[in-house]
């Protein structure tokens, strides 16, 4: 009777264990996504995280501690006409504000002036990838097909140069850093040495084609996260630009961030091309 | 002295008329249809509606419609600049073919428009996505098979084994 029972608790128990590696097993071996960090797992075919909540009532808003800045493809910068769309959609889904610019080429007319495949680059000074989403083929995830999520941060402590007068400065490669809290270290002979913190704003780059950046990894102004294309909620080749502020700033207006030449800010007119 | 007065009134004239002149090229908005051969579409009727935002909420504030030239092209001069101040939005309605959002800080913009390829390049509806998955992952069973397989063959290793237990204790009252 006693042998039975025993069996009986080690049956229950160890299959319990077997069957759950076996789910884990076949999820994996189903075309894992390349996730980043923090980002909770759900089982079969992770999505990523949608970028997050927001409202639409701050249409033109410039936020000074927004640090993101810059066109977001190497594409025609700064050509206006590349915009194919610009929207907000509250509650696109519950807990997402979809407010982003659509960028695509209004020269459809010769197929060498499409931009599909071109580079999107990365548009803070310093970022954390914090989601890379890759699937091939690749998943809906929420209508953002594959997609990067970068993280700005600012810096925060300097070993090596007290008061640095420039940034990036180019720091005599002696020591490194020492981070306080969660500040987080990094250091590139020759180009950079410092302590980051997180400013909590992100840019989120969707539909993409390739995802060459890994999550958690540094990222820097211009650096390429991918190709443009057509993944996802997609009509055609278009890159769909978004940032969200820390905190209950949520989705905010990008068309403000890109800070192209020829625009006075301040007025709204534009100063000749 | 009648001199200087010529001289005071025609500056004051070359002002006023450079000044109307700044106003009137604030911006304009140049479309330029052309089919998938890329030859210019002549006689289609566009739409340009300019719209800001109150309290989050679209307003138009302008309107004008135009028919497209032998050229294939399109001219809308925006004399005004936006009530808010800020970026120019709206959207350019192609009259049997399409729409395409148009977002510029002013000045002049310039649009080459594939009628056959007008919406291509940005989402679909907004809430076909939804749809599709709203957020929720989607179903698909194959995936799954072979878990539902394993624990249904625990679970009935589990209820033999018990019945097994259960037989034995009856056996031996």
């Amino acid at each position: 009777m006693r042998r039975w029972k025993r069996w009986l608790v080690l049956i229950v128990a160890g299959g319990w264990v077997v069957v759950c590696a076996l789910l884990r097993l076949s999820w994996a071996l189903s075309g894992s996504p390349v996730v980043g960090e923090g980002i909770a797992l759900h089982g079969f075919g992770n999505q990523g995280q949608v970028p997050g909540g927001g409202t639409c009532d701050r249409v033109g808003a410039e936020f000074p501690d927004n640090p993101v800045h810059g066109w977001p493809v190497n594409f025609h910068v700064c050509d206006w006409a590349i915009i194919s769309a610009y929207f907000c959609t509250p509650n696109y889904f519950p807990g997402y504000t979809h407010w982003g610019i659509d960028l695509a080429s209004a020269w459809n007319v010769e197929p060498a002036e499409s931009i599909g495949g071109v580079e999107v680059v990365t548009t803070v000074d310093v970022g954390v990838v914090r989601q890379a989403v890759y699937t091939n083929p690749p998943q809906w995830n929420h209508g953002m097909g594959n997609f990067v999520q970068v993280e700005a941060y600012r810096p925060v402590q300097y070993a090596l140069t007290p008061t640095p007068t420039f940034w990036p400065y180019i720091p005599t490669p002696t020591a490194t850093p020492a981070c306080t809290g969660n500040a987080r270290q990094d250091w590139e002979e020759g180009r950079f040495a410092a302590c980051w913190e997180t400013t909590g704003w992100r840019v989120t780059y969707m539909h993409l084609q390739d995802v060459l950046v890994d999550a958690g990894s540094l990222v820097l102004r211009g650096e390429v996260l991918g190709h443009v294309d057509n993944t996802g909620n997609s009509t055609g080749n278009h890159l769909h630009y978004q940032i969200n502020g820390p905190g209950e700033i949520g989705a905010v207006d990008p068309a403000v961030t890109f800070g192209c030449p020829g625009y006075d800010w301040a007025g709204g007119v534009e100063k000749g091309r | 002295m009648r001199r200087w007065l010529v001289l005071m009134l025609g500056l004051m004239l070359v002002t006023v008329h450079g000044v109307q002149a700044q106003g009137a090229g604030l911006a304009e908005l140049r479309v330029r249809l052309v089919d998938a051969q890329g030859a210019a579409v002549a006689g289609v009727t566009v739409t340009l509606q300019l719209y800001t935002f109150e309290r989050g909420v679209a307003r138009v504030w302008q309107e004008a419609a135009c028919v497209s030239d032998a050229g294939g092209e399109c001219r809308f001069a925006i004399p005004v600049p936006p009530p808010d101040g800020g970026l120019l939005r709206g959207v350019v309605t192609v009259e049997g073919y399409g729409k395409r959002d148009v977002l510029w800080p002013g000045g002049e913009l310039s649009l080459t428009l594939r009628l056959d390829r007008l919406e291509e390049g940005r989402e679909a509806g907004p809430y076909e996505g939804q749809a599709r998955d709203g957020g929720v992952r989607v179903w698909s069973w194959w995936r799954w098979a072979p878990g539902i397989v394993l624990v249904a063959l625990w679970l009935g290793l589990t209820v033999w084994l018990y019945w097994r237990v259960r037989q034995g204790q009856e056996g031996r009252v």
